[in-house]
C-alpha cells in the first residue's frame, strides 16, 4: 500500500496552504515558523521596553540612546515550533474497512499539514503491541509519514481503548488529535477525558462513525458478535429494536459531547460515506480547526 | 391391542411441546459488529424487567421451594368434591317396548328417556353402569362399563323393540345381576306400580322413571276377517282410552293392490269403545285398517289381518297306537282322540292321522297316513334314505330300523325309501302316507319321530303361503328347508327392503316392527304379519319415583377426587424445570 492509493493523487498540494489552527500557547523549545507569545530572534519587531540590568546588552537600541540618551532595548517577536500530537485508536472496533481507511487518511493528512509546516508531529497507535511512535519535524518527513500510516496493519487491540490511551500520549503537546470510534461506555471515556487538559490545552476528539454504525443493515435473528470483547448478543432486528438502537447511540454521543464540551475538548464527527475532501475542506474548515 | 383411558391421549402433546421447543428455537446468524455497545442495552431492556430478572436469579430457590410446597400439599392428599349418582352398581332398565313411543307431538318417551339417560351419564363419575333393555328375552347392552364415550354412544343406540316388557320376568332377571353392594336400579318405561318391586333386598334402591303427563290414545284393539264365499266381513273394536271425545276416520287398505276398500268417519266417545262390523268386502288375501285420529301414539292406529284357513285341530284314529297321540302331545299339538267310524264324516276341518287307506280319497282335511289297513306287509331290510323335503327339516332318519312295509301307493311321490322299497310317500293332495305301521319300527323310539309329526302338521294344517301372525320378536320354529341347497331365507318389510337371513335350521324370530313381512328363498315367498300384542295397545302413563333403603331417597351423593396424581405431575414438572436451570448455569452457580 503506498500513498497514492491511501489519498487522492494532488491532495498534499491541495492541503499544502491549509494549517492548524489553534489558540494554543504551549509551544515547543525548538524554534519554527509558527508566531510564539515570547519574544526571541525573529525578523517581526515587537515594541521597545526600558533595560534593567542584567539585560542582554547586545539588544540595546543604541539609535534611541543616542536620542533620548536612555537605555532601551529592542524586542522582536519570537517564532516557535507547534508540537501535534495525533493519537490513533488501534482497537478492534476500528477494524471495519471504511472506518479505519478514513482514520488512515485522516491521521496521514493532518500530519502532511503539522509537517509542511515544519512542526513537530508526533503519531502513536493505540495498541496492546507496543510500535515505535512516529515522532519528526520538518516537511522532508512528509513521505516517511504517509507511508508509516499506510503500512499500519489493521487493528488488533483488544483493549478498552480509553484504558490504554493516556500511555501513549506525549506531554505539552500544541494540539492533541484523538482519532477514535467513541464506541466506548460513557463511564470510561469520562475516565480518559479528566486526565486529557494535562496534556495539552487544544485537545480535538475526531469520531469516525462507519454508515453501518448509524444504520444497521442487517435484519433477521443475528447474534451479533463485539469485535473487541467477543460478547455475544441475539437479537431480532425489528423496527422497534432499530428505533431503541438509534435512540442509544445518540444519546451515547450527545453524552460524549457534554463530556468534552466540559473538559474543553473540541469534537468533531466524521462519517465514512464522506469524502476526505469533504472533511476536510469543509467540516475542519468549519470547525476552524483548520485555515 | 386397546387403551382403557383414550382421554389421556392429549398427553401427547408433552413431547410434542418439547418437540417444537427444538424445532422453533431460534437461530442467529453470527453478525460481527463493531460494538454491541448500543445492542446489549437493546436487548436487556426488551428481555427483563429488573423484577424477572431477581426472579431469574434466584429461579432455582423458588422452583425448589414450589415443588417442596407441593409435595408437602400431595402428602395432604387434596381432593374435590364432586356429585356422581348414587350406588356402587348402577342398572339401567330401559323398557322398549312399543308403547314407550307414546308421547306429545315432539318428543315419545323414549326419546325423552334417551335424553334423561345422557344426562345421567354425565353424572356417573367413573362409576360403573349396567345398561339392559326389557323383553322376552333381556339384552345385556353394556356390562359394568365406565367408559362413558362407550356409555353414551349405547344410549344413542337405543332404538324401541315393539315387543311386551314383561317387567315382572325383567326384575327377577336384575335381582340376578346384584352383587353384594349398594346398587340403584333404574327403570326407564311408562308406568310402573310400586307394588310390583322386589324391595325385600335392603342393599337394592329403584329409581323409576315413568311417563308423565295425560296422554290421549285410540287405539284399534281388535281387527279380524272371515271370508264368507266370495266376500270378506270384518270387524273393528276400536278404543278410546282418552277423557274426551274423538273422532277421525277408519280406512281398510287391501293389502294386494293397496286400495281403498272401505272409510267411514268414526267418533268414539270419552273412555269407550267403538264397534264396527263391515259386510261384503271384495276379496283380498289381508286387510289393513287404518284409524286416521289425532292422539299420542300413532303405532297401534294400525292393524293388520291375513285371511288364512289356519287349522289346528289333529284328529288321531284311536285305532292308532298310542305312541303316535303321545309324540303329538310332546310337541304340544292339540290333539283329539276319535273312533275309526266317526273320522269320515268329521264337521271340522284339521288333520287326520289314521291308517284307514279309504280316508285317503273321501276326507277333504289333510290326511296322514300311518300303516295301510287294506294290504298286507312284507319283510324288507337295509338303511332308510330320506328325499330332500321340509317335513325332514328337523328329523334325521338315519339310525331307523324298519322291519316291514306295505305296498306303496302307484304314482304318489316317494319322500323316503328302505332300499329301494318306498317308505314315505305324497300325494298329490299333499298328504303323507307312512308306508310302516308304528310297531313295525323302531322310529318312535327316536326324538325324531314326533318331530317329523310336528313338521308334517305344520305343513299340513297351514296354507304354504303363509307363514302366520307373530308378535314382535317372537321365537318359533318354523320348518324351512330351501329349494336350492345354498339359498337362504331372507326377510323383506312390505316396502320391499332387506331386513335380516334366517339361517336355514335355526329358530325364527320375527321383526320387532309391526307391518306386512315377507319371507323369501329363489322363487318361493310366503307371508306373514308382525302385531303389536293387545298389551301394548293400551298406554300407562306413571309418576317418576324412587324408593330404596341404600341410599336413603338421595340419588346423587358427594364423591371425592383424589387430586394426588396432578400434584405429582406438577412437581416432576418442576423438577424437570429445575434440571433445565442447572443445566444452564453449570454446576457451581
Amino acid at each position: 500500500m503506498n500513498t497514492s492509493s491511501l489519498l487522492p493523487e494532488d491532495w498534499s498540494s491541495k492541503i499544502g496552504r491549509l494549517q492548524i489552527a489553534t489558540k494554543s500557547k504551549l509551544r515547543g523549545q525548538h524554534k519554527g515558523s509558527h508566531r510564539s507569545m515570547r519574544f526571541g530572534s525573529s525578523l517581526d519587531f515587537s515594541d521597545f521596553r526600558e533595560y534593567y540590568p542584567g539585560d542582554d546588552v547586545r539588544q540595546i537600541d543604541w539609535n534611541v540612546f543616542a536620542r533620548t540618551d536612555k537605555y532601551f532595548i529592542k524586542r522582536f517577536l519570537d517564532e516557535q515550533e507547534m508540537r501535534v500530537h495525533i493519537v490513533l485508536d488501534g482497537s478492534k472496533s476500528m477494524k471495519n474497512d471504511k472506518k479505519w481507511t478514513l482514520a488512515k487518511q485522516l491521521a496521514s493528512s493532518i500530519g502532511q499539514l503539522v509537517l509542511g509546516r515544519d512542526d513537530r508531529l508526533s503519531f502513536a497507535l493505540v495498541s496492546e503491541e507496543k510500535t515505535i511512535p512516529f515522532r519528526k519535524k520538518g516537511a522532508v518527513y512528509r513521505k516517511a509519514f504517509s507511508s508509516h500510516v499506510s503500512k499500519l496493519s489493521n487493528p488488533t487491540s483488544t483493549q478498552m481503548f480509553t484504558s490504554i490511551t493516556p500511555q501513549h500520549i506525549a506531554k505539552d503537546c500544541t494540539v492533541l488529535f484523538i482519532l477514535t470510534d467513541g464506541l466506548e461506555p460513557i463511564e470510561e471515556w469520562e475516565k480518559m477525558l479528566r486526565k486529557m487538559p494535562k496534556f495539552s490545552q487544544d485537545i480535538r476528539l475526531l469520531l469516525i462513525q462507519s454508515s453501518e454504525d448509524i444504520n444497521p443493515s442487517f435484519t433477521g435473528d443475528l447474534q451479533l458478535i463485539d469485535s473487541e470483547t467477543e460478547q455475544r448478543v441475539n437479537v431480532s432486528v425489528s423496527q422497534t429494536i432499530l428505533d431503541e438502537y438509534e435512540k442509544k447511540r445518540i444519546q451515547h454521543f450527545k453524552e460524549l459531547d457534554s463530556l468534552c464540551r466540559r473538559y474543553g475538548i473540541h469534537t468533531l464527527k466524521v462519517e465514512t460515506k464522506d469524502d476526505i475532501s469533504h472533511i476536510f475542506f469543509h467540516q475542519m474548515i468549519r470547525a476552524n480547526w483548520i485555515n | 391391542m386397546g387403551f382403557g383411558q383414550l382421554g389421556f391421549l392429549w398427553a401427547f402433546f408433552i413431547p410434542f411441546i418439547v418437540l417444537l421447543y427444538y424445532f422453533f428455537r431460534k437461530k442467529y446468524r453470527d453478525q460481527p459488529i463493531s460494538s454491541t455497545l448500543f445492542w446489549e442495552t437493546v436487548m436487556k431492556e426488551t428481555k427483563v424487567s429488573p423484577y424477572l430478572q431477581y426472579l431469574q436469579r434466584n429461579a432455582l430457590f423458588y422452583l425448589q421451594m414450589l415443588a417442596l410446597i407441593l409435595l408437602a400439599l400431595a402428602l395432604l392428599q387434596p381432593y374435590i368434591k364432586s356429585r356422581a349418582l348414587a350406588g356402587e352398581q348402577i342398572i339401567w332398565m330401559v323398557d322398549t317396548s312399543a308403547s314407550m313411543l307414546a308421547g306429545s307431538k315432539n318428543e315419545s318417551i323414549f326419546e325423552q328417556h334417551k335424553r334423561d339417560m345422557l344426562e345421567l351419564s354425565k353424572q356417573l363419575e367413573g362409576k360403573p353402569v349396567t345398561i339392559l333393555t326389557m323383553g322376552e328375552e333381556p339384552t345385556i347392552l353394556l356390562r359394568e362399563e365406565s367408559n362413558l364415550s362407550k356409555i353414551q354412544s349405547a344410549i344413542n343406540k337405543l332404538e324401541v323393540e315393539y315387543e311386551q316388557e314383561h317387567l315382572p320376568k325383567m326384575l327377577d332377571f336384575t335381582q340376578s345381576l346384584v352383587k353384594g353392594e349398594d346398587t340403584v336400579v333404574y327403570l326407564f318405561t311408562d308406568n310402573v306400580d310400586r307394588t310390583e318391586l322386589p324391595l325385600e333386598n335392603e342393599r337394592l334402591s329403584w329409581v323409576v322413571k315413568g311417563s308423565e303427563g295425560p296422554l290421549e290414545n285410540v287405539s284399534i284393539f281388535r281387527f279380524g276377517a272371515n271370508k264368507n264365499h266370495q266376500t270378506i266381513s270384518a270387524l273393528a273394536q276400536l278404543v278410546n282410552d282418552s277423557s274426551m271425545e274423538k273422532t277421525g276416520r277408519f280406512l281398510i287398505h287391501s293389502i294386494d293392490d293397496n286400495e281403498l276398500v272401505y272409510s267411514e268417519p268414526v267418533s268414539i266417545p270419552a273412555k269407550d269403545t267403538l264397534s264396527l262390523s263391515m259386510k261384503e268386502l271384495p276379496l283380498a288375501s289381508g286387510l289393513k285398517a287404518i284409524l286416521q285420529i289425532d292422539d299420542d301414539y300413532q303405532i297401534d292406529n294400525e292393524s293388520t289381518v291375513l285371511l288364512q284357513s289356519h287349522t289346528s285341530q289333529t284328529f288321531v284314529d284311536n285305532q292308532l297306537h298310542q305312541l303316535v297321540t303321545a309324540a303329538f302331545q310332546a310337541m304340544s299339538i292339540p290333539v283329539s282322540s276319535v273312533p275309526s267310524e266317526q273320522l269320515s264324516d268329521l264337521s271340522k276341518e284339521g288333520l287326520i292321522v289314521t291308517n284307514q287307506t279309504s280316508l285317503l280319497e273321501t276326507a277333504t282335511s289333510p290326511v296322514l297316513l300311518i300303516g295301510r289297513n287294506d294290504e298286507i306287509a312284507h319283510e324288507v331290510n337295509g338303511v332308510v334314505m330320506t328325499e330332500r323335503d321340509d317335513v325332514f327339516a328337523y328329523a334325521s332318519l338315519d339310525d331307523i330300523y324298519v322291519s316291514s312295509l306295505y305296498p306303496p301307493f302307484v304314482n304318489y311321490e316317494t319322500i323316503a325309501r328302505v332300499n329301494e322299497d318306498p317308505f314315505i310317500q305324497r300325494n298329490q293332495k299333499g298328504d303323507l302316507i307312512v308306508l310302516a305301521d308304528v310297531q313295525m319300527t323302531d322310529w318312535p323310539l327316536y326324538p325324531s319321530f314326533p318331530l317329523f309329526l310336528w313338521s308334517t302338521a305344520e305343513q299340513m294344517t297351514t296354507n304354504s303361503d303363509y307363514l302366520g301372525i307373530f308378535s314382535p320378536k317372537e321365537k318359533k320354529s318354523i320348518s324351512l328347508v330351501a329349494d336350492e341347497e345354498d339359498a337362504e331365507w331372507e326377510v323383506f318389510s312390505e316396502e320391499n327392503e332387506y331386513i335380516f337371513s334366517v339361517q336355514q335350521g335355526s329358530q325364527f324370530t320375527a321383526p320387532a316392527k309391526p307391518g306386512i313381512y315377507s319371507l323369501r328363498a329363489g322363487d318361493v315367498e310366503k307371508q306373514f304379519v308382525v302385531l303389536l300384542e293387545q298389551k301394548e295397545k293400551e298406554i300407562r302413563t306413571g309418576s317418576s319415583y324412587s324408593i330404596g333403603t341404600s341410599t336413603k331417597e338421595t340419588l346423587s351423593e358427594t364423591i371425592q377426587t383424589s387430586l394426588v396424581p396432578w400434584f405429582l405431575l406438577l412437581i416432576i414438572l418442576l423438577l424437570l424445570a429445575e434440571w433445565e436451570v442447572q443445566r444452564r448455569r453449570g454446576l457451581t452457580n
